[in-house]
């Protein structure tokens, strides 16, 4: 039998503490606003059931070993979940943190310089992959702490290119 | 023609061997290493390995794809889209190796795949094209002086190109060296040419391109429009027919200056001649952007107005036999909407994404068709094209195929890699969808709102966050929860215990 369990949920830069029951019974408390609780069934293949006191949803959930995907009404969720301890939660995803190439690339431009203050959605770095200019923009704003790529530097999947603090302090 | 050997991957390689079954033909499915368990492997009758993953060693190599022919006993190619589709060469060689080519001469691809030969033809043949210049001498000064007679606004074009590679909107002089040198570099990687033209640019223009079918008696007819204005940086992202601009006047002047242009370069088989729209109504006036001498990718809305499987067409105009029907027999009857859905991140500048697909469910209903590539546990690349699948919709009106879209967009779940259906979604939800007021430059202005977190998710975060925290340990398909919500659904993974398989 499984106890009851404490757990830390992050969504983007969303952080709820949540309570699961042996019975299904959760209960998702978000930073600021109204408490969420809901039974949850499993009914396979990745299907589960959300049930409130006026309406049941399904959700699909899988996960990939880091991440819970989790999606409702074609809406799609990267939610990362953790036993709540005594530490104060991260505040953000280390992925908004670094930024790195999604798939192997050529770097053709390199905007961003180290010490520099990025707007949200300004490009940092334009790689070039399948004959493609892609930009690799800022998820937030910030302050470019480092840049480790150069222009026509062949790069790999998962390779920090850039280090980006976000405003509002270093998480 | 007995056994088609579909040079091609992904949804268009399914659905090529679909419509050859239906007619009792035998498909050969080619791949690549990556692509060997794929699902257009699995649905064809033989298949062949080409080499390794990279295209140009695989799906692009006119060598092993003659030779996958031979070895299989095919008598001819369906080359599909993209891949060697536009390759006058290819179409060539299948034909000299005694292969049925499923396509146009090679002539008409060779024509008009140069974009310059090809305006050069349209114009004497009297369809408009957009005022430009071809400068025969491609050095930086040439074509300063070539700017400078086209006038700014104007559009940098790759003179081999196609599909948005290459091109370049430059509103300023100051503008101009910089957008040659990217659109030079761009076309020179797409098409081994870096060979540029320029034309004066026409502000918020509507994508709308005709389908057309041609048979070897001469007889040409088109199959009507299909609206393909919602762009983002030249690459469709939705398309629909009727267009919801195009009047009676204009779809007739349309259709008629789509056959005068298949006619003009002798075509033979299924194709589309693109034009851009600026004004409406009285005022609307369109000019030739180019001919796309192949299948399109959007070909399912024009079937499902018009009932016409045009990949039975293209087989059957291979083999020979006249066009089946007349221009007076045709006739658009409803409203089709299609969208792509691509494995890319929205929020990450549309990113092409990799990873494997973890859960994948297609929606069902009247009026639903989903063209896929992709099934559940499929690994997708980056050596291909990130197009997953495409969500097609039909109804009566263009009110009720948006919201049968929307609804089928809605039951659409593809989890473990990010894709653009949620931002489909917020697209179609747009007013400017609703109202048909967009233009080929709309996506790219509106993208700041659409990728917004919308207000429907984040009050659906909180199901989701319940949900995720209720699955414990989990995988694809080894999911369990806790307490009694595993016991009410057992799952031998979730209740198995302690026991060791023997």
């Amino acid at each position: 039998m499984t106890a009851r369990r404490a757990l830390t949920a992050t969504s983007g830069d969303r952080t709820y503490q949540v309570d699961v029951s042996p019975d299904g019974r959760v209960v998702v408390a978000p930073a600021a606003g109204a408490t969420f609780e809901a039974v949850v069934h499993y009914a396979g293949h990745g299907r589960t059931t959300v049930a409130t006191d006026g309406r049941t949803r399904l959700a699909h959930v899988v996960d990939d070993g880091t991440t819970r995907w989790v999606w409702i009404e074609g809406h799609v969720f990267e939610i990362a979940v953790e036993a709540r301890t005594g530490a104060r939660p991260r505040a953000r995803s280390a992925a908004g943190d670094r930024l790195a190439a999604p798939m192997p690339a050529t770097v053709v431009t390199v905007p961003a310089q180290a010490g520099q203050r990025v707007a949200r959605g300004e490009t940092l770095v334009v790689l070039e992959a399948m004959k493609m200019e892609l930009p690799l923009r800022a998820p937030h704003a910030g302050l470019v702490r480092a840049v480790h790529c150069r222009e026509g530097e062949l790069v790999q999947p998962g390779v920090t290119l850039v280090d980006l603090e976000p405003d509002g302090g270093a998480p | 023609m007995r056994r088609v050997l579909v040079a091609n991957r992904g949804e268009i390689a399914v659905r090529i061997a679909r419509a050859c079954r239906e007619l009792g033909i035998e498909t050969v499915a080619v791949y690549s290493d990556a692509d060997a368990a794929a699902p257009h492997v699995l649905r064809a009758d033989a298949a062949e390995r080409l080499g390794p993953a990279p295209a140009a060693e695989s799906y692009l190599d006119v060598a092993r794809l003659l030779d996958a022919a031979r070895r299989s006993g095919a008598d001819a190619v369906h080359p599909g889209y993209g891949f060697l589709a536009e390759n006058a060469g290819f179409a060539h060689a299948c034909r000299e190796a005694g292969l049925t080519f499923i396509g146009p001469g090679a002539d008409a691809i060779r024509t008009m795949g140069d974009k310059v030969a090809a305006r050069r033809l349209m114009a004497a043949a009297g369809v408009p094209v957009v005022p430009g210049v071809e400068p025969a001498d491609q050095s930086e000064e040439g074509l300063r002086a070539a700017a400078r007679e086209v006038g700014f606004p104007l559009l940098v074009k790759a003179a081999a190109g196609g599909g948005g590679k290459g091109m370049r909107a430059v509103h300023e002089a100051a503008a101009f060296d910089e957008a040659v040198a990217a659109a030079r570099r761009e076309a020179t990687a797409a098409f081994g040419d870096g060979r540029l033209y320029l034309e004066r640019l026409v502000e918020r223009p509507r994508h709308i391109e005709v389908q057309v079918a041609a048979d070897g008696t001469g007889a040409t007819v088109h199959l009507f429009e299909r609206e393909c204005s919602l762009q983002r940086r030249h690459q469709k992202v939705i398309e629909e027919s009727p267009s919801p601009v195009v009047d009676a006047r204009l779809r007739t002047a349309l259709g008629e200056a789509a056959v005068r242009a298949a006619e003009a370069v002798g075509y033979l088989n299924v194709g589309t001649i693109e034009f851009l729209v600026e004004g409406e109504g009285e005022a609307a006036r369109f000019y030739f952007l180019e001919m796309n001498t192949r299948l399109q990718v959007e070909h399912p809305v024009t079937e499902l107005v018009t009932g016409v499987d045009l990949v039975h067409l293209q087989l059957r105009l291979a083999a020979g036999r006249p066009l089946p029907f007349g221009q007076a027999a045709l006739l658009q009857r409803g409203h089709a909407i299609e969208g792509r859905v691509y494995a890319e991140d929205p929020d990450q500048g549309f990113l092409p994404q990799a990873g494997r697909i973890l859960l994948y469910r297609e929606p069902h209903g009247p009026g639903i068709r989903v063209d896929a590539g992709v099934v559940e546990g499929s690994e997708v690349t980056v050596h291909y094209d990130p197009l997953l699948a495409k969500l097609i919709v039909h109804a009566e009106t263009r009110a009720a195929a948006i919201a049968r879209f929307d609804r089928a967009l809605a039951d659409f779940a593809v989890l473990g890699i990010r894709t653009n259906l949620p931002f489909l979604r917020r697209l179609v939800a747009d007013p400017a969808f609703a109202s048909a007021r967009f233009d080929t430059g709309y996506l790219d202005r509106a993208l700041e709102t659409l990728t917004a977190l919308a207000a429907d998710e984040a009050r659906l975060e909180p199901w989701a966050v319940a949900a995720a925290a209720s699955v414990v340990g989990a995988g694809a398909a080894g999911a369990a929860v806790s307490g009694t919500a595993a016991r009410a659904a057992p799952d031998p993974w979730a209740t198995l215990g302690p026991w060791r398989l023997t």
